[in-house]
């Protein structure tokens, strides 16, 4: 019976790689005809030059920091019944902010340049800010994985650290005098809400401990309203108080039918399904799909309708080629299958 | 030394001949404009009308888009030229993003030129395309090796109005300066906070 079980757990976990390295093929074939035929492939203009790659970027790098805050808090006791899931929530957290870093280089038009940001770095710029945090993210992800924490001095600074990267995400927006739907300055709280939000659900998705489910359901329950509040707060004050600019992006985003249905199937829904779910497994797993694509697709139009007003108060338009949508996809099993690899090589430290 | 430029909008016909003087000057592929002609509107109803808008780099004095260079490609110059590094430039976009202006351009692949139908480049684009890096985003420069040679900014010297004029922002007795001085001529979306360098006259 042991052994059954267990040769059923081997060839799912294959299934689960063989699926990853699928998935990590089909991206990098996207790649190879981005770089060969330019990024004329992609669905980015001369207006809106930020699309679903920079929208994953984000993604990939606040679930990143998310799981780290988590598994700091499961250390310190604070969530009750994640402390076993603490390796991999690291894993998973180095996998994420690797796959982010991943997600930049197939953005920028001269990859081979990216050492250009250390060796002529401009630390004015936030985008500069951004590439040192991450860099020391994954380092203290490192070793935060690999030194098991006895005291509470580790996880505090890994939790400053996982805090400051993903706030330096949100500055990325919130200080580009460019785009007028960012410049609230709650885009740093919404991105690191977000973030969390993400880590809550895919552990949620990934837990079979109740009390664990539990705590992380109480989390989303708690985050969801708050991620609402926030994004009322940014508008509202668009609205009321802001200027021309302000009001014409807030509209722009209110106007568009996918905004309502992210609110709707990202937001409220998950919400009331959490509140019902109780230790229904599926509605909880299903809560948290709906959660994760819910913020994906939140960060996707934020990005992209702050820069569709251009300059003379016109709309640009932008819809996400195939090649594009094949190179997240691709770095998304690229994400899936540094975690596999990592829980299956990377020795567990007993905290 | 402060080079900035002024644009007197009652002078303007809309022609375009500015910005096809700037994509012959630089070679520019189909799609990339350092210089255009927009449309805004002036005045209040019942007095509004519509107005042509020359719309290039303002080479601002808090330029958004040094700041967020995070390789210092994009750099201010002694002169007042806000001038972009092409080989150090890594294709981030993040300027175009923070330019409220919209004048930046992204060359995202090779360019494909003008007349395709007659089995790829001519012999000019061949030419003028090898100028641009794949990758790499460019602007107007405000003709920067042209002035250093004593001449004129291809846009200014083209305009069929005269509704152009370059000159030295910080030289009170410069011509840019008396028209700025006697026509309360404004920049572009001063409330950005950029403090930009191109003027408008009837704005």
């Amino acid at each position: 019976m042991t052994t059954e079980v267990k040769s059923q757990r081997t060839s799912n976990g294959v299934a689960w790689l063989v699926g990853m390295v699928v998935l990590v093929v089909i991206g990098l074939i996207a790649w190879i005809v981005q770089l060969s035929q330019g990024m004329a492939v992609l669905g980015i203009g001369q207006i809106v030059v930020w699309g679903v790659y920079i929208a994953a970027f984000f993604s990939f790098v606040g679930l990143a920091s998310g799981l780290l805050i988590l598994a700091v808090l499961a250390d310190l006791g604070v969530i009750p019944g994640l402390r076993a899931s603490r390796f991999n929530m690291l894993i998973g957290a180095l996998a994420s902010y690797v796959a982010g870093g991943f997600m930049i280089l197939m953005d920028i038009g001269k990859p081979l340049r990216v050492l250009n940001m250390v060796f002529d770095a401009q630390f004015k710029s936030p985008f500069v800010w951004d590439f040192f945090s991450l860099a020391l993210g994954v380092i203290v992800t490192i070793v935060y994985l690999l030194v098991a924490p006895k005291g509470k001095w580790l996880p505090i600074i890994a939790g400053i650290v996982a805090g400051i990267v993903v706030i330096f995400e949100g500055w990325i927006l919130s200080m580009s005098a460019g785009s007028p739907l960012w410049s609230g300055g709650m885009m740093p709280a919404i991105f690191l809400v977000e973030g969390l939000l993400m880590a809550l659900a895919i552990c949620l998705i990934a837990s079979s401990n109740p009390l664990a489910s539990a705590a992380l359901r109480t989390g989303l329950l708690v985050g969801l309203p708050i991620l609402f509040l926030f994004n009322v707060f940014e508008m509202g004050a668009n609205l009321y108080a802001g200027d021309v600019d302000d009001l014409f992006g807030t509209n722009l985003l209110l106007s568009n039918p996918l905004f309502w249905l992210m609110v709707i199937l990202g937001i409220i829904l998950p919400f009331v399904l959490l509140l019902l779910a109780g230790r229904n497994r599926t509605l909880l797993v299903v809560s948290g799909v709906l959660v994760v694509l819910g913020v994906f697709v939140a960060k996707t139009l934020t990005l992209v309708t702050g820069q569709a007003i251009s300059f003379l108060m016109g709309t640009a338009s932008y819809t996400p080629s195939f090649v594009e949508f094949l190179g997240v996809i691709g770095v998304v099993g690229l994400a899936g299958l540094l975690y596999l690899l990592g829980t299956r090589f990377i020795p567990q430290k007993k905290a | 030394m402060k080079y900035g430029m002024v644009i007197d909008l009652r002078r303007c016909i809309g022609c375009n001949a500015c910005t096809i003087a700037c994509k012959q000057q630089y070679g520019n592929p189909p799609g990339i404009f350092y210089s255009h002609v927009g449309i805004t509107e002036v005045g209040t109803y019942p007095n509004a009308r519509q107005v042509p808008l020359p719309v290039l780099c303002n080479h601002c004095d808090e330029p958004p888009c040094v700041d967020v260079c995070p390789t210092g490609a994009s750099a201010k110059q002694a002169n007042g030229m806000v001038l972009i590094d092409e080989n150090k430039c890594i294709g981030c976009r993040y300027c175009m993003v923070a330019c409220p202006y919209n004048v930046r351009q992204f060359i995202g692949s090779a360019p494909k030129g003008y007349y395709p139908e007659k089995g790829g480049l001519t012999a000019y684009e061949k030419v003028a395309y090898a100028q641009h890096q794949v990758g790499t985003v460019e602007k107007c420069s405000f003709c920067a090796t042209r002035v250093a040679a004593g001449q004129l900014p291809a846009c200014v010297l083209t305009c069929v109005g005269q509704a152009r004029f370059f000159g030295d922002l910080e030289d009170p007795n410069s011509q840019v300066s008396q028209l700025i001085a006697k026509f309360d001529a404004k920049p572009l979306q001063p409330e950005a906070g950029t403090k930009p360098n191109v003027y408008y006259i009837g704005l």
